[in-house]
C-alpha cells in the first residue's frame, strides 16, 4: 500500500585477483546473508514497514450520525480554550520543608525546545515555592551512559529529591538503582504517561513519580475530530515513530477511538524512526499523497515532524487534505496550525508539565501519597480558533494560559 | 603471499588527518644525536595530554569543590565511561593497523537488541549476539581486505546495516532487559566502581601488552606504517587486518552488553552517540604517551580527558554547547600542539645535522 524507502546502494570495487575474488565475494555474501537472515527471523516488522488496518466494527451509539457529530464538535469546542487548573492531589504545605532543602533538576536534552521549557517550568515552580534548586545540564552525546552519569552525579550531591527532564527511565536502570541505594527519590518529568496508583506513577518501580502529557487523551481527541468533521469513510494516513514512547500510546488511542466512532473509516500507518526524520519524512509524505489521492487526513503523530511535513504539503495539489497532530508545540508546529497548513492540534503547556512534576516531588519529600489525578489538562486548537482569537503561536502563555501557576501556589500553601 | 590486494601505503591513510605515520615526527625522522633539551621536549610532547587530566581535575575541583571533587564523582565517571573505554580498545587496534571501523556505532545497538530478539535463555542470547558481532567483523574484513573496499566506506555501510537489523529486532522500540541476573552483574560495583570499568581496564592493559610487548603488536604497527613493506618483510598483512576488524567487533559487542545491562533495555541507537567521542578519545591518545602512534595507554588518557571535561562541565551546569565545543576543540588543540612540538623538535634536529 505504501512504498518502502530504500537506502542508496554503495558501489563495490571489483576484486583485483580472481583467485581471491571468488572466496571474497562468497564470504561477503554469506556474511551479509547471515546478518539479513538474522534480522528477518527476529521480527515480524521493520522500521520502514507499513501496516494497514481498518478501524472496523466499532459499535456506535444509537444516536444518529449527525447527532454524534454535533455532540463531538461541541465537546471539542469546549477544549478550545486555556485549560483550567486541575489539582493533581489534595492540598499540601510546602512550608514544612526548609528553604535550604537540596533539590537537583537534570535537564538532559536542553537542545530540545519543549523540554527546555519544561525544565524552566520545574525550576520556576521550585523557586516560586521558596526553594533554590540546582540545575545540571547534560545530553552532550545523548547516550545511555550520559543519562546514567548525570543521574549519579545528581545523587552524589545528596539531594532530597532529583527531578529529571526528558530522560527515558527505561534506559537508565543502573542510575535509578544507584539513586535507590542512596535513598534519593527520582521524579521522571516528561517520561511515560502518568498512571495514578501505578509504581512511579507509570515510570516504573525505581521512580517515585512522574508528570507528562495525557497522550491517550490526545489520540482520542483527534479521533473525535476526524469522526466529527470527516466523511463516513474517511481515510487517515498516520506517520508514527515507534521509537518515541508516547507515539505508541497516541496511535493506539487514536485507532481504538476511531474504530468506536467511525466504522467506515480506515487508518494506515507508516513508521519513520526519529533518526531518519530529516531524510525520510518529506519523501514519505510525498509518496503517501501520490499513492492515496483521496486521502482525507494526514496525521504525523508528533508535531516535531511539522517542518518536514510542510514541504511535501506545499507541493501537493489536494486542498481538501487535512493535517492533524499532537503536542501543540509552540513555534513552528503551531504556526502551521494558524496558517492553515495544519487543521488541528491537541496538546498541553510544556512549562506546566514541570509544575506538575514539582508537585509530585513535593509529595515525595513530605512523605505524602502519590498524586490522585496526575494527568495534565490540555487544549485543542483549530485554524479557525487561532485566527479568530489571534493567538500567538510562539507564546506558551498565550496558547495555554498560566492558571496552573496560581493554582499550584495555592495548593502548596505558598500563596492564599 | 596473502597481502596482494589493496596494499596501498597505510601511511597515506594515517596522514589523512594530519597525523604522522608511526615512528616519524611531523617534520621527519629524528637523528639519534639528541640534546637534553630535545629529550625534555620529547617527554613534554609525550605527556602534554596526560597532564591535561590532573589540570582539568584541579580546575573543576576549584570551580566546584563541593560537587566535582568527590569520591562519588570519580566512581561515577569511571563506571559510566566503561563503554567508551572498551570501544576505544577496538578502535585503537584497528587504527594501529591503518584501517577505520565505523561499524561499531551500529554494532553496539545490534548487540543489545539481539539479546532480546529471540526470547531465549541468557546463555543462548549471548552466543547469538556474539556470533552476529563476529560475523559483522568478518564481513567488514571481507569487504576491506579481500574486496579492497575503502574501510571508511565499508564500515560506514555496515554501521547502517547493523542499525537496521537492530531496529528490526526490536521493532524500533526500547525493549526491557529480561535477564535480571545478567543486569545485576553488569551494574555490580567493586569499591564503588562498576565491574564494567574493570573489564574495560583489563582489556586496555591486554591491548597495551599485545601492542608493546609482542611480535603481533610490532607487526600490527608495521602493517599500519606500510602494508607493502610489511608484506615484503613476510608479515601476514591481511590476517592482521582481519584480526583487527574482529577484535573491534568483539569490543563493540562488549560495549553493547555494557549499555544493555546498565540501561536495563535494548535500543538500536545506543551506539550512535559514541561515534565521534570514541574516535576523539583514540586520536587524543595518538598524541599521548607515544606520540605519533595509536597506543593503548594513550587511548585511556584520551578517554579520561574527555570524561573529566564533560563531567566537569555538566556538574558546573554550564551551557550545553560548551560540552560540544570542549570535546571538539580539545581534540584539535591537542593534535595541533603535538604537531607544533614535533615540528620544533624536527627543526632542532635538522639544525643539529647542518651544524
Amino acid at each position: 500500500m505504501t512504498e518502502t524507502l530504500r537506502t542508496p546502494r554503495t558501489a563495490t570495487r571489483p576484486a583485483r585477483s580472481s583467485r581471491l575474488a571468488r572466496p571474497a565475494v562468497l564470504g561477503a555474501v554469506l556474511a551479509t546473508g547471515t546478518l539479513l537472515l538474522t534480522a528477518a527471523c527476529s521480527s515480524s516488522s521493520s522500521s520502514s514497514s507499513s501496516s494497514s488496518a481498518s478501524a472496523s466494527a466499532g459499535s456506535s451509539s444509537t444516536a444518529s450520525a449527525s447527532a454524534q457529530s454535533s455532540s463531538l464538535t461541541a465537546a471539542l469546542q469546549a477544549l478550545e480554550q486555556n485549560p483550567a487548573f486541575t489539582a493533581p492531589g489534595p492540598a499540601l504545605d510546602a512550608k514544612k520543608l526548609p528553604a535550604s532543602t537540596p533539590i537537583v533538576v537534570i535537564d538532559n536534552t536542553p537542545s530540545v525546545g519543549p523540554l527546555e521549557e519544561t525544565s524552566a517550568g520545574v525550576m520556576q515552580a521550585a523557586q516560586d515555592a521558596g526553594f533554590s534548586p540546582k540545575l545540571l545540564n547534560g545530553g552532550a552525546n545523548n547516550t545511555a551512559s550520559d543519562d546514567i552519569n548525570l543521574l549519579e552525579q545528581a545523587v552524589n550531591l545528596h539531594p532530597k529529591v532529583v527531578l529529571q527532564v526528558g530522560i527515558i527511565t527505561a534506559l537508565e536502570t543502573a542510575g535509578l538503582q544507584y539513586a535507590k541505594s542512596h535513598g534519593v527519590p527520582v521524579i521522571a518529568v516528561d517520561d511515560n504517561a502518568p498512571v495514578a496508583g501505578a509504581p512511579g506513577e507509570g515510570s516504573g518501580p525505581l521512580a517515585s513519580g512522574t508528570s507528562a502529557q495525557d497522550y491517550t487523551a490526545y489520540g482520542q481527541v483527534l479521533a473525535e475530530y476526524v469522526a466529527a468533521q470527516g466523511p463516513k469513510n474517511a481515510s487517515v494516513a498516520v506517520i508514527t515513530s515507534d521509537d518515541i514512547v508516547p507515539s505508541t500510546a497516541i496511535l493506539a488511542a487514536f485507532q481504538s477511538e476511531l474504530a468506536k466512532l467511525c466504522s467506515g473509516c480506515s487508518v494506515f500507518t507508516q513508521n519513520v524512526d526519529t533518526a531518519d526524520w530529516s531524510t525520510q519524512v518529506t519523501p514519505t509524505v510525498t509518496s503517501i499523497l501520490d499513492a492515496h489521492p483521496s486521502l482525507n487526513y494526514l496525521f504525523p503523530v508528533v508535531d516535531g515532524m511539522a517542518p518536514l511535513v510542510s514541504p511535501a504539503l506545499s507541493a501537493a495539489s489536494d486542498s481538501s487534505l487535512q493535517v492533524i497532530s499532537a503536542n501543540a508545540t509552540p513555534g513552528s508546529a503551531m504556526n502551521s496550525v494558524k496558517s492553515g497548513q495544519f487543521a488541528a492540534e491537541v496538546g498541553a503547556s510544556p512549562e506546566a508539565i514541570g509544575w506538575y512534576g514539582f508537585d509530585a516531588a513535593l509529595r515525595v519529600m513530605l512523605g505524602l501519597p502519590q498524586q490522585t489525578s496526575p494527568n495534565e489538562p490540555y487544549s485543542f486548537f483549530t485554524t479557525a480558533e487561532m485566527k479568530a482569537k489571534n493567538l500567538d503561536p510562539n507564546s506558551v502563555s498565550a496558547l495555554f494560559g498560566s492558571a496552573y501557576q496560581t493554582g499550584f501556589l495555592k495548593l502548596w500553601g505558598v500563596s492564599s | 603471499m596473502d597481502a596482494r590486494v589493496g596494499e596501498e601505503n597505510a601511511a597515506e591513510e594515517n596522514t589523512a588527518f594530519g597525523l604522522a605515520a608511526p615512528g616519524e615526527t611531523q617534520a621527519g625522522t629524528i637523528p639519534e644525536r639528541r640534546g637534553a633539551g630535545m629529550r625534555l621536549r620529547a617527554i613534554a610532547r609525550a605527556y602534554l595530554v596526560v597532564l591535561l587530566v590532573p589540570v582539568l581535575i584541579l580546575v573543576f575541583s576549584l570551580l566546584a569543590p563541593s560537587t566535582f571533587a568527590t569520591l562519588g564523582t570519580a566512581q561515577t565517571l569511571l563506571t559510566t565511561n566503561a563503554a567508551l573505554l572498551i570501544l576505544a580498545v577496538g578502535q585503537t587496534f584497528v587504527l594501529a593497523v591503518g584501517e577505520f571501523d565505523l561499524s561499531f556505532a551500529g554494532l553496539v545497538g545490534m548487540s543489545g537488541c539481539l539479546m532480546v530478539a529471540f526470547h531465549v535463555p541468557v546463555g543462548t542470547a549471548l552466543v547469538v549476539s556474539l556470533a552476529a558481532a563476529l560475523v559483522t567483523g568478518l564481513a567488514n574484513s571481507a569487504f576491506v581486505v579481500l574486496l579492497g573496499v575503502n574501510s571508511l566506506i565499508a564500515t560506514l555501510g555496515m554501521s547502517t546495516v547493523t542499525t537496521g537489523i537492530a531496529l528490526a529486532a526490536t521493532s524500533s522500540q526500547t525493549v526491557p532487559n529480561p535477564y535480571g541476573g545478567f543486569g545485576k552483574f553488569i551494574i555490580y560495583r567493586i569499591g564503588g566502581i562498576g565491574v564494567t570499568f574493570y573489564i574495560a581496564l583489563a582489556a586496555i592493559l591486554i591491548l597495551w601488552g599485545v601492542l608493546e610487548r609482542t611480535r603481533l603488536g610490532r607487526n600490527a604497527y608495521f602493517v599500519g606504517s606500510g602494508r607493502k613493506a610489511a608484506a615484503y618483510a613476510g608479515i601476514r598483512v591481511n590476517r592482521i587486518r582481519t584480526l583487527a576488524f574482529v577484535v573491534s567487533a568483539f569490543t563493540s559487542w562488549l560495549a553493547g552488553l555494557f549499555l544493555f545491562g546498565q540501561s536495563g533495555s535494548a535500543d538500536a541507537t545506543f551506539g550512535t552517540g559514541y561515534l565521534l567521542t570514541v574516535i576523539a578519545a583514540v586520536f587524543l591518545g595518538y598524541t599521548a604517551i607515544k606520540p605519533g602512534r595509536y597506543n593503548a595507554l594513550g587511548s585511556l588518557v584520551g578517554m579520561l580527558v574527555l570524561a573529566v571535561g564533560t563531567t566537569g562541565i555538566e556538574v558546573l551546569a554550564a551551557p550545553i554547547w560548551l560540552t560540544d565545543v570542549f570535546s571538539g576543540s580539545i581534540l584539535f588543540v591537542a593534535v595541533a600542539l603535538a604537531n607544533v612540538l614535533g615540528t620544533v623538535q624536527g627543526l632542532k634536529a635538522l639544525r643539529s645535522v647542518i651544524d
